[in-house]
């Protein structure tokens, strides 16, 4: 459901959703944006070489997600900024919980603006992406 | 290499401020079609629009993503093999649409160093490209921090 401009105000919580990337998927944005980095679909080198618990999620994809839960959320009203902090890898076919929160509600040069915190949350409760993003409404 | 000694070479300061040469992509349906197969895309009008190939339907910023492949990185003299994306903003000015033929120039914006945290004594370079469209409009300005290190990271 597209949330309306007059409902929000600084502390409205976004409903939360939940997405789960599975190594097809990795492997399909892999191909799609021509972005073959081993950390991403390499077992071994993700383990052996940088460290990591296993292939992770690229950064880029979870802004997809992101740029999509703000979509579904905010309809066709236009994200004028989207920032995202990766504090954490996210490993394939792990659940990830996105959610957000309206830290700002204004006018700025005749548009309805509004400013979002939004994150991803790891099964474990921490912090995978903390961000940022902004809102104009029509 | 101690913690006391920097990472960042004489080469790597040099590179500071530099810009690669602009390169275009097109905003090509079936890589967007299969991006959105990746992200398990649910918006029915939108991919609508996209299967009939509609210019005039603004698409999602992701779409960008198809280009990444001349959103090219720029390489930084000295900088350790590992790394990983630290941060990305992206500022949207304008629409995007199938067909749009983006120009893209990269740029290196700064670097900056840091010791401690989960993978130690490190480095953050800071790239950043923008997107201008086929009419001369400023699409996107796309800032990334890439952090490269030495040691592993703690899997955390």
């Amino acid at each position: 459901m597209t949330l309306e401009y007059d409902a929000l105000q600084e502390g409205v919580e976004l409903p939360t959703e939940h997405r789960t990337p599975t190594t097809e998927q990795v492997v399909a944005f892999c191909n799609a944006t021509g972005n073959q980095g081993p950390q991403f679909l390499d077992p071994e080198f993700a383990k052996e070489r940088m460290g990591l618990p296993g292939p992770i999620v690229p950064g880029n994809m979870k802004q997809g997600f992101l740029d999509q839960y703000l979509r579904r959320h905010f309809g066709r009203n236009q994200i004028t900024r989207l920032q995202l902090n990766h504090r954490r890898p996210d490993v394939h076919n792990v659940e990830m919980t996105i959610g957000g929160e309206v830290t700002r509600a204004y006018d700025a040069d005749g548009r309805r603006m509004v400013d979002l915190e939004i994150h991803i949350d790891n099964p474990q409760g921490d912090r995978s992406v903390r961000g940022a993003a902004s809102i104009a409404f029509d | 290499m101690s913690d006391d000694e920097s990472l960042i070479t004489p080469a790597m300061e040099a590179a500071v401020g530099s810009e690669g040469e602009p390169r275009q992509a097109t905003i090509d349906k079936e890589l967007v079609q299969r991006l959105m197969v990746a992200l398990d895309e649910d918006d029915d009008e939108l991919m609508a629009a996209v299967e009939a190939g509609d210019a005039s339907y603004p698409i999602p910023t992701y779409a960008l993503l198809t280009t990444s492949t001349s959103q090219r990185q720029l390489s930084v003299p000295d900088a350790p093999e590992r790394a990983l994306m630290a941060s990305d903003a992206w500022e949207v000015k304008a629409d995007i649409h199938l067909g749009d033929t983006m120009t893209i120039v990269p740029r290196i914006a700064d670097i900056q160093e840091r010791i401690g945290g989960r993978v130690g004594h490190s480095l953050f370079i800071h790239h950043e490209w923008v997107y201008t469209n086929q009419d001369d409009v400023e699409v996107a300005r796309v800032r990334r921090t890439v952090t490269h290190f030495q040691q592993q990271h703690t899997g955390e």
